[in-house]
């Protein structure tokens, strides 16, 4: 009961007493708490009462050299832990300031046993009152635990979960090593994230999850497995392009390693930049924007590559008909530096380059990922990473399928260069610098002979389209307690886009030259956020700001964004959690729709071009049974303001072509709900996923002002994806998709050309109009834009790993399936009347065309692994 | 330049190929409207131009059936009944033909009724725009980006009263045939219509001979072009480009422009494309906004119909109600340049 009792009322009793007077000469100036009790006991008979629970008796500490009493030792060895020493009843009892539980903070790194690779989100709590925290990007955790607490749990749905004793408080960092799983067994996602910080709008894959399920042509592809989730969606069968509730493809945020990244398709979008192979971890937030994020309306997709083995060398290479990739990893300076470095390229023009290149073209992609990383000490690191992704494409002039006048010739390419500095200031104060390069780079050749004037000439294009962006970047984090975390940052950028540049040998005689337009930019911003958990952890609340600032001649646009994120914590593992959030995009992206060209532009707010809006609510339910099932359940609403869009095409490879005057901006509505059933443990997994969606636009000189289905818009999408352990080391993994066709404009009616009806023939000069060889006699009547739909789109894949075994240190793994088992004859493109079409005079009927992509495609490939 | 638009086509149909699928089109309920293209000019006869649509629908194909019996009435600004156009019988035309002998006058307020059988009547109204005041400065033949044109300095003046002036130039080249009219024993004959008469008597005393210069119902449009950053063209594509017609909106001030025409097809045979004989023609047209606006989007549709699910479809603006097409006041200039041997 005296332990319980409030300090101060004893201490008035006892501040006189003989036993705390009474002369003591301690034998050294330092010891641990528990030798100086000890000592006192020993040297002057007292007998002192306290609890181990609450003292930490290992605790160094130091005295000054001017205590002489046994209250003046106990004051001063006690200094700090809340425990002041009251004589009662003959005895020394150490007690409590209050009744009231003391926490301290223990902090450090969580990385994986072998390789010493940070891990990114896993779960650090505290087993008795559940209250905990999860790793940043960084690997790093803070984490307040009350002096009762023995241990603490660290958990990863990729690693062995584990029990670590809680060493004394001051025993510095405390970094931990997990042991991953076997990497054959299934790999999970979100599984033993009960932690309050994860949120219903956000989905975080972990490494080897990209590789579970099929895909086409066995490619890893990080932005198709986010696919499989609720909310998101592609353009087209089996593209990359990532479409989060009904926004643009532009609207998605993509940050390697921090660095943004503008053009993320190889192959018209077919395969996306991020090799699959060098990812570690993939985050995407769909609502609930933590405020550090800003620049884009619908999404953030944020990748952190692998750091490279702090141990040992490995390697991998992965061989499939279509491509080979290539990793290799290890220390350059043990348990300090270490270096990850992969290569992905496609073989087509090598294994096929004869027969194909006469007949297409040539194609070849290839992306390299670097990353070194050093460790300076155990609170300070470097990282240092690098991206280079290059697509080469030549098309002949004398193609078998499309002659053209010309030969083509394009070179796109995406550099990305980040030196990060993470720091650990205090144990409850982290932060990281980072300063990032990012460069997109896309040129375009014709060559060709023809005759533009009496002579024959041979005629030289070039094109030129090129992004780059120099930034500075501080995030920090501020753990004030287990109930309050504070985070703040800023940074500024500075962009330069030079959208299009083109230049040719013909002489312009009478055509003005204008020069390339340039745009030179700084972007700033700033973001303050306080996460608070409230009523016993119950209520979490995370209100933030974002603050975004466009300075360039001519125009300055600045924009406060205030974000808030409230959510209630039931028992049973349930929660619901409601959100809002405005976003602000600077920069805006005029494509062509629905295929991802490396000549889309991109484009600044300027004068007349104001930054795009979005204000987006959600309402969420989340349910968890034990690690094994997730369930949630997700309303949103989304507002689109000042959104952009050109109602022709345009002309990048054109100087004089005036982006600015073809744009038009309107608004945007998008709503729908989201559901998801997942397992994540056990023989079998999978998720099961529906989304009921619709985005809608208006544009006050487009479809007479009304609404008109977003071209992006589906109302349903399910996938559905299994995965089954047969064994260790062989699985079989399915997976369905589909979803509602997309919304496609069909005439009304047709009516006579006015040309046509004139008897006026003829056609324009084709080599300087892009679409001038649709010569048709009709006009269409549209009375509705996007007023029909197209098939839906469907497929079963199915696909199978197994372990071969290993010989000496060499693994084998082969990895086999079939992409669209069915073959299903999925829209790809839909074209009423043909692409080319036919002179004036010619009758012929007009109907709809579809051009599918992929039937039945099979897969495999070889992977060696040391 | 097709650009990667093209390629993107190469790519999917090389891709694609064997994969391309009929589909079914939905029946329609809708109903064929009336398609009327008219053009007032100011000091010229009323002409009109009468079609039908298609709703489009399975079994549907390109063709259009002249609409030969249709009521075509111009009114005035008071409703009264100015005309009924009749029907011009014409085998090569397109489109039925329809005139009147009514000349429009500048600044004046017209109504046109059009009746097809078993469609929608369809009206319209238009003012004609006051008389267009252009000065040919000069005219020069150049080089643009490679290619022989013919330029024309013009100078539009300002539009009165400070009000806004739609402004449209294009070029044409009439067709013309050429023909030798002879006269035999006091009798007229066409070479064409009597080619074998013709040989046989060509050569005997008294037969005269007139060459004659057909100018026919059939044009060729020459692509033009503008380096003016004025232009509307510049909402449809580049300053590099060429369109049907370079399209300016006057506000207020007079407009001193540069305007390009492919010079190609000027003169017959003069290159391998082999460009028919015939006259050229160069209007410099101040039109209504309602047909300016269906001229700019026209251009839109003529670059790229939409018609694929890759674009955006445009929609053709129009001021027919009830019906199709497009109704325009216009005053013009019109230049009639003779490089062919007529």
């Amino acid at each position: 009961m005296l332990l319980l009792a409030p300090v101060r009322v004893l201490r008035a009793q006892s501040k006189q007493d003989p036993m705390l007077q009474q002369a003591y000469n301690p034998p050294s100036r330092e010891g641990t708490i528990l030798f100086f009790i000890q000592d006192i006991q020993r040297q002057t008979g007292i007998s002192i009462s306290y609890s181990s629970s609450f003292l930490h008796l290992n605790k160094k500490v130091q005295l000054t050299g001017s205590e002489h009493s046994t209250g003046q030792v106990l004051n001063t060895i006690l200094q700090g832990t809340g425990i002041q020493a009251a004589a009662v009843n003959g005895k020394i009892f150490l007690l409590r300031e209050s009744s009231q539980t003391q926490y301290y903070t223990i902090s450090g790194f969580i990385k994986e046993e072998n390789s010493k690779e940070v891990i990114i989100g896993a779960s650090v709590y505290d087993p008795v009152t559940r209250r905990g925290t999860i790793s940043n990007s960084y690997g790093f955790y803070s984490l307040q635990v009350p002096d009762s607490c023995t241990s603490i749990i660290f958990s990863h749905i990729g690693y062995e979960t584990l029990l670590h004793p809680l060493p004394p408080p001051d025993d510095g960092q405390l970094d931990i090593h997990m042991q991953p799983r076997n990497p054959l067994q299934t790999v999970v996602v979100n599984g033993d994230q009960d932690s309050v910080t994860l949120q219903a709008g956000y989905i975080r894959m972990p490494v080897g999850y990209v590789s579970n399920f099929p895909s086409l042509l066995g490619e890893k592809d990080v932005l198709k497995s986010l696919q499989l989730y609720p909310g998101t969606g592609s353009s087209l069968e089996s593209s990359s392009n990532l479409l989060i509730r009904g926004g643009g493809v532009d609207q998605n945020l993509y940050l390697l390693d921090g660095v943004p990244l503008y053009h993320t398709g190889h192959l018209f979008g077919l395969f996306s930049i991020f090799n699959g192979d060098a990812v570690k971890d993939v985050s995407l937030y769909k609502d609930a924007f933590p405020a550090r994020f800003g620049g884009r309306l619908s999404s953030v997709v944020d990748i952190r590559t692998r750091d490279g083995n702090m141990k040992e060398w490995h390697g991998k290479a992965t061989v499939s008909p279509v491509s080979v990739s290539t990793e290799l990893e290890g220390p350059l300076v043990k348990d300090k530096s270490a270096m990850f470095l992969s290569y992905r390229r496609s073989l087509m023009d090598w294994l096929y380059g004869r027969s194909l290149t006469r007949q297409y073209g040539k194609y070849a992609l290839s992306d390299i990922n670097f990353k070194l990383n050093q460790l300076i000490n155990n609170k300070n690191r470097v990282y240092l990473s690098f991206y280079k992704g290059q697509d080469n494409m030549f098309i002949p002039r004398d193609n078998t399928p499309f002659p053209l006048d010309d030969d083509y010739r394009f070179s796109w390419s995406n550099i990305t260069a980040a030196l990060k500095w993470t720091r650990v200031i205090s144990p409850k104060v982290f932060t990281n610098t980072t300063a990032t390069y990012s460069r997109f780079y896309n040129t375009f050749s014709q060559n060709s002979d023809f005759k533009l004037a009496s002579a024959a000439v041979n005629f030289n294009g070039k094109g030129v389209s090129r992004i780059r962006d120099i930034a500075l970047h501080n995030e920090t984090e501020f753990n004030v307690s287990n109930t309050q975390k504070l985070s703040f940052g800023g940074g500024y950028t500075y962009h330069n886009f030079a959208p299009t540049a083109y230049s040719s040998n013909i002489n312009p005689g009478d055509a003005i030259q204008r020069p390339a337009p340039k745009y030179y930019m700084s972007e700033l911003t700033m973001y303050g956020e306080d996460e608070l958990r409230l009523f016993d952890d119950r209520l979490t609340l995370r209100p933030g700001a974002h603050f975004g600032a466009l300075i360039q001649r001519g125009s300055l646009y600045r924009s406060l964004q205030p974000r808030m994120m409230a959510r209630w914590d039931f028992p049973h593992e349930q929660y619901i959690q409601a959100s809002f959030a405005q976003m602000t995009q600077f920069i805006h992206q005029l494509t062509t729709p629905v295929i991802n060209l490396p000549t889309d532009l991109w484009v600044p707010s300027t004068e007349n071009i104001k930054p795009e809006r979005a204000y987006s609510y959600s309402l969420s339910y989340q349910k968890q049974w034990e690690t094994k099932w997730r369930f949630n359940i997700n309303l949103y609403y989304k507002l689109l303001k000042d959104i952009v869009t050109t109602n022709t095409v345009l002309n990048i490879f054109d100087n004089s072509d005036l982006w600015e005057k073809k744009v038009i901006s309107g608004d945007g509505y998008n709503y729908g709900s989201e559901l998801l059933l997942e397992k994540n443990t056990g023989r079998l997994t999978g998720i099961f996923s529906y989304t009921l969606a619709w985005a809608w636009r208006e544009f006050r000189t487009l479809n007479s002002g009304r609404m008109f289905p977003y071209k992006e818009d589906r109302r349903h999408n399910l996938s559905l994806a299994l995965k089954y352990r047969v064994k260790p080391g062989w699985s079989l993994s399915a997976s369905w998709k589909f979803s509602s066709g997309s919304p496609f404009t069909l005439p009304a009616q047709i009516f006579p050309d006015y040309d046509w009806g004139r008897n006026i023939n003829g056609k324009l000069d084709e080599r300087y109009s892009p679409f001038s060889n649709n010569q048709i006699n009709y006009l269409p009547f549209i009375t509705r834009l996007n007023n029909f739909r197209l098939n839906p789109v469907h497929h079963l894949d199915i696909g199978t790993t197994i372990y071969l075994g290993s010989t000496r240190t060499l693994h084998h793994t082969l990895t086999a399936g079939v992409y669209n088992v069915y073959s299903r004859s999925n829209p790809f493109i839909v074209s009423y009347d043909q692409f080319v079409t036919m002179s004036y005079d010619e009758i012929y009927p007009l109907q709809l065309y579809q051009y599918s992509l992929f039937r039945t495609l099979p897969y495999i490939s070889y992977t060696l692994k040391f | 330049m097709k650009y990667l638009f093209q390629i993107w086509c190469v790519f999917s149909v090389a891709a694609l190929t064997g994969c391309i699928r009929d589909l079914p089109v939905p029946p329609t309920s809708g109903k064929a409207r009336a398609v009327v293209y008219s053009e007032l000019v100011a000091g010229r006869k009323a002409e009109m131009r009468v079609g039908k649509s298609k709703p489009v629908g399975p079994d549907i194909n390109n063709y259009f059936e002249p609409v030969t019996n249709a009521t075509a009435q111009l009114l005035g600004a008071d409703s009264q009944l100015l005309e009924q156009l009749h029907y011009v019988k014409d085998t090569s035309t397109n489109m039925a033909f329809y005139r009147g002998n009514t000349r429009i006058d500048a600044n004046k307020t017209y109504y046109i009724q059009v009746k097809v059988p078993d469609t929608k009547d369809v009206t319209a109204r238009t003012t004609i725009p006051p008389l267009i005041k252009v000065e040919l400065q000069d005219s020069l033949r150049t080089t643009l980006n490679g290619r022989d044109v013919l330029r024309f300095h013009f100078n539009i003046q300002a539009p009165p009263a400070n009000g806004k002036q739609f402004i449209v130039m294009e070029a044409l080249k009439q067709l013309a045939q050429l023909d030798t009219i002879f006269t035999y024993r006091n009798v007229r004959y066409r070479v064409r219509d009597r080619r074998a008469l013709f040989n046989q008597v060509k050569n005997e005393p008294g037969v005269t001979f007139v060459k004659d210069t057909l100018y026919l119902n059939s044009y060729l449009r020459i692509p033009v072009y503008t380096q003016d950053e004025n232009a509307d063209n510049n909402q449809v594509g580049g300053l590099n480009e060429n369109y049907n017609s370079i399209l300016f909106t006057q506000r207020g001030k007079p407009l001193n422009t540069q305007f390009y025409i492919n010079a190609t097809a000027l003169t017959a045979g003069s290159t391998e494309v082999e460009p028919p004989i015939g006259r050229v023609l160069v209007n410099v047209k101040s039109v209504t906004q309602e047909y300016y606006d269906f001229l700019l989007t026209y251009e839109k549709v003529r670059r790229n119909p939409g018609l694929n699910s890759l674009i955006q479809a445009i929609q053709i603006r129009s001021n027919a109600i009830g019906g199709l097409g497009v109704i325009g006041g216009c005053s013009q200039v019109a230049y009639y340049l003779y490089y062919d041997n007529l």
